[in-house]
């Protein structure tokens, strides 16, 4: 995939999702999808994101069934289920082909959002795989303690809140970490971005934000023409 | 009481972080787990405690396969006590910390309570039973994750690198405290890599490097002159050092300090 | 000493200018976490994102503004994250939920009962105003069948309401003692 800008890949995700939601027919839909899926493996991303991008066709299997046995009809039923899957698609593949450092930069610099929720935002998906190897010890650690999940409802909720209870205090204990190490290095001061960080247009942007602006005209007149 | 019986395991396929490893541990034993990072002694426990299942081989507690058996009915017989303790904390006092893995066993609350009261004594807790788990020092969090794991009355106890971080003090009183559980007949399986406590404290050590064992014997056998412990990323204790050293001097053994005779017969020189 | 334009940071313990954001962001992760693990039900993915940035503005207690921040971002990461129907919904729910958190945190109630379970209230009241306001958009904007939403959608919200109420509940104190190092538990309170 030629070097794109972190906002051209922000600008995509948010188109996709537009074309998802102009789209109607569960043929479009799934040509949306296809493309998606072509541009997964343009993108060279890391095995794991394959797997979840895989993983959303179980969650829409699930999501047309329930429609359909509420009442839904099956195409309709089809057509939310694709819509689900190109939409999440789009922010999945939107963080496998960028670094976190690049997607902050242009949230504070070209978004113009405040450094804190940037870094909020960034900081979050940055520790889901540190809280996921955490709560993987958690569990460890109490089943030596005889902790066996399953049992009544009242039995899971509690057994539920024995590995997030300890997870809970731990990011407490870490927060204070992370906000001295924060405020130390001058958090909050305007400067982001730092080594390495390259966050402006160049002509393969332009044509991709062209593009996807004349795609987006093209799907809004075919929907909204008799 | 533990049988490990040709043990291999893979994280990654064709990478064996454990390969055909066998012993046994019999009941009121002192044994040390040694060897550098990655050579495979966390996952060997992990492996008695069913947190992971063998690729080849198998482990026998008691005579039964624990491959077949869940972590928590392992934790019935051995109890297992990790490096951060701040992993398992998570109630309000010292007390009702400890007496999560008896009420999680099925014991009584008369039960309970009698196996806290003991665990607490045994662990110099007593003392702060109604204290706030999250703000007590490492060693004495370290004590409540012991003593967690010592009121579901387990025969063998199996403790990952509970040294690990604590100053001088601290790490006296822990091995002291496994010395005397085990004087009451507690089988005692220490992954370590401090060679200093090792060699003072306990009777067998079993050496892994790169997945399989490659010694397994007493710490006197260990420091013995022939044994280059360095290719196996160990270094000998300072006391075997200095022994050594004065018998390349020519200093008789009958000489030495009485705490470097023992290093001098580790160096063979009877 | 010379004055060399150096500046002196000084951090505490319980405030600072990024202890709430730290403690926020970590929250939100759990809380992804969790919602990645659980199954959709109906087309919407139990919420658990809700009671996670709920406890975070019950420790924090960072005003509405700055709640309405979080939201966001928690709506953000939901989107990212969802398996919904209509994940942008999340955009409107999400800081909807976080001031209703905020505004009920930040009564000043007398009576000790009432104090002590503000975190279940607030929590409820979140996840009640998040969910309505969700399920309401997803049906408007995805012209979902009314019996999908009331037979599909409205029980989701309230099941996940009645967890997140004790999820909170039981989370917040010990928590809030560890944060702030002494026991905030209004029960306990002249009792030391």
């Amino acid at each position: 995939m030629a070097k794109v800008a972190p906002l051209t890949k922000i600008v995509f995700t948010v188109i996709v999702s537009l074309w998802a939601m102009l789209l109607e027919s569960p043929q479009a839909l799934a040509a949306l999808v296809a493309g998606e899926a072509l541009l997964f493996a343009a993108a060279r991303v890391p095995a794991a994101s394959y797997k979840a991008f895989g993983s959303l066709g179980f969650f829409a299997a699930l999501l047309v069934g329930m429609q359909y046995a509420l009442g839904a009809s099956l195409e309709f039923s089809i057509a939310i289920g694709l819509r689900m899957v190109a939409m999440t698609g789009s922010f999945i593949l939107l963080f496998a082909a960028t670094r976190i450092q690049d997607l902050t930069a242009a949230l504070v610099r070209q978004l113009k959002v405040p450094q804190e929720y940037a870094f909020m935002f960034t900081a979050t998906l940055r520790f889901i795989p540190d809280f996921f190897a955490e709560i993987k010890a958690v569990q460890e650690a109490q089943a030596c303690r005889g902790y066996c999940f399953g049992g009544s409802l009242i039995k899971r909720l509690k057994n539920y809140l024995t590995i997030v209870q300890p997870l809970v205090l731990r990011a407490i204990t870490r927060s204070e970490t992370m906000a001295m190490s924060l405020e130390l290095r001058g958090f909050g001061r305007g400067v982001t971005g730092g080594y390495g960080t390259s966050i402006g247009l160049a002509g393969a942007d332009y044509l991709a934000l062209a593009g996807m602006a004349i795609g987006t005209v093209a799907i809004g007149l075919v929907r909204f023409s008799f | 009481m533990l049988e490990v019986q040709n043990v291999s395991f893979c994280y990654k396929p064709g990478e064996y972080a454990v390969n055909n490893v066998s012993f046994t541990v019999s009941g009121g034993e002192f044994v040390a787990i040694a060897g550098r990072n990655g050579s495979g002694k966390t996952t060997v426990t992990r492996l008695i405690m069913a947190l992971l299942k063998p690729a080849g081989g198998r482990i026998l507690l008691d005579g039964n396969d624990a491959a077949s058996l869940k972590t928590a009915a392992i934790a019935r017989q051995v109890g297992y006590v990790f490096q951060n303790p701040d992993r398992q904390i998570f109630r309000d006092t010292v007390t009702r910390e400890i007496a999560y893995g008896p009420e999680q066993l099925g014991f009584s609350p008369a039960e309970v309570e009698r196996a806290v009261d003991a665990a607490m004594a045994v662990t110099g807790l007593t003392e702060l039973a109604g204290a706030y788990p999250r703000t007590l020092s490492k060693g004495q969090k370290q004590r409540v994750a012991i003593a967690s794991a010592l009121a579901m009355e387990p025969r063998m106890l199996i403790l990952d690198e509970p040294t690990s971080g604590q100053d001088a003090k601290e790490k006296l009183r822990l091995l002291e405290l496994f010395t005397r559980l085990n004087a009451k007949g507690m089988a005692i399986i220490l992954v370590t890599h401090d060679m200093e406590l090792l060699g003072r404290f306990t009777r067998r050590v079993i050496v892994m490097a790169e997945g399989g064992k490659v010694f397994d014997g007493p710490p006197a056998r260990l420091f013995a002159a022939d044994l280059d412990v360095k290719e196996w990323g160990l270094r000998e204790p300072a006391a075997v050092r200095v022994a050594r050293k004065l018998r390349e001097l020519g200093v008789p053994a009958a000489a030495l300090p009485k705490q470097l005779a023992g290093c001098a017969a580790a160096e063979g020189a009877e | 000493m010379d004055d060399k334009g150096q500046k002196m940071t000084q951090v505490e313990k319980t405030g600072g200018q990024t202890r709430w954001l730290a403690i926020t962001a970590l929250f939100l992760t759990i809380g992804v976490i969790l919602r990645l693990v659980s199954p959709s039900i109906a087309g919407i993915t139990p919420n658990w994102l809700i009671a996670m940035y709920c406890l975070a503005i019950l420790i924090v207690k960072p005003g509405w503004k700055k709640a309405a921040g979080i939201g966001l971002v928690a709506g953000v990461v939901s989107v990212a994250t969802s398996k919904a129907i209509f994940p942008y919904a999340n955009l409107v729910s999400e800081p909807v939920g976080a001031v209703v958190c905020a505004l009920i945190v930040s009564l000043p109630v007398r009576l000790t009962i009432i104090r002590y379970v503000i975190p279940a209230i607030s929590t409820v009241a979140s996840t009640l105003a998040s969910g309505l306001v969700f399920i309401t958009v997803t049906k408007l904007v995805m012209s979902i069948p009314m019996s999908v939403y009331l037979f599909g959608m409205l029980p989701v919200v309230l099941t996940v309401a009645s967890v997140n109420c004790v999820v909170a509940q039981v989370l917040y104190y010990p928590a809030a003692r560890l944060f702030t190092g002494k026991d905030v538990d209004p029960t306990k309170e002249g009792k030391q």
